[in-house]
């Protein structure tokens, strides 16, 4: 299997986690996958998903959301 | 995002969170449930793909690698960047010998199919090894 495979096997595998899943990895990993989930939320948000309310329900903070919103 | 949007997503998600402060019911807070998620399974697939990007890249030889990234033409690659984060300080050395090798030379001998993509990858490349660089020798 070369990394074209691989790649897309992972990119597969972070659209198939729920909304709640997605958020959570994108606030608490920050590694050298970061930037993909971070464009995966951006992905989502476009298509209407409301990742902002399950943010705030996640980070139950204000300040804090506003914070990791700020992409 | 642009700023203007930015401000959008702030103001809505502030709206929402302040409608959707936990209500006061006969004393008593309501509490969050989560949704549940579209795949069963989703979390431990994803954690396996995840493990298995990341041995592939950590078990790669750095030109080779740059090479299949540069063919595959693949979205969302930034993280390649971090590649140098693994690589010891010869390593690191030998990388940016390769980048330097693939940058004087026609980057078309390098059988990609698209040399203006091609070039844009390795130039975030090179980017990307000169920060690693320069926050390890700060």
């Amino acid at each position: 299997m070369g990394f074209v495979e691989v790649y897309y096997d992972y990119i597969r595998a972070l659209e198939s986690l729920s909304d709640e899943e997605l958020v959570y990895k994108s606030l608490t990993e920050n590694d050298m996958f970061s930037n993909v989930i971070w464009e995966e939320v951006k992905r989502r948000m476009e298509l209407g998903h409301n990742l902002t309310e399950i943010y705030y329900n996640t980070l139950n903070g204000y300040s804090r959301t506003y914070k990791y919103i700020n992409i | 995002m642009g700023f203007v949007e930015k401000v959008r997503v702030f103001e809505d998600a502030k709206k929402y969170y302040e409608s959707s402060l936990p209500k006061l019911i006969d004393g008593e807070t309501q509490e969050y449930t989560p949704r549940r998620p579209y795949y069963k399974d989703a979390s431990s697939y994803y954690q396996n793909a995840e493990h298995n990007l990341k041995a592939y890249i950590k078990n790669s030889d750095a030109f080779s690698l740059i090479n299949e990234i540069i063919e595959s033409n693949s979205p969302r690659l930034d993280f390649i960047f971090e590649k140098g984060k693994m690589l010891s300080e010869e390593e690191m050395a030998s990388f940016k010998e390769k980048l330097d090798y693939v940058r004087s030379h026609n980057i078309s001998t390098t059988k990609l199919s698209n040399e203006t993509v091609s070039k844009i990858y390795v130039d975030k490349l090179y980017e990307g090894y000169n920060s690693v660089h320069e926050s390890l020798h700060r």
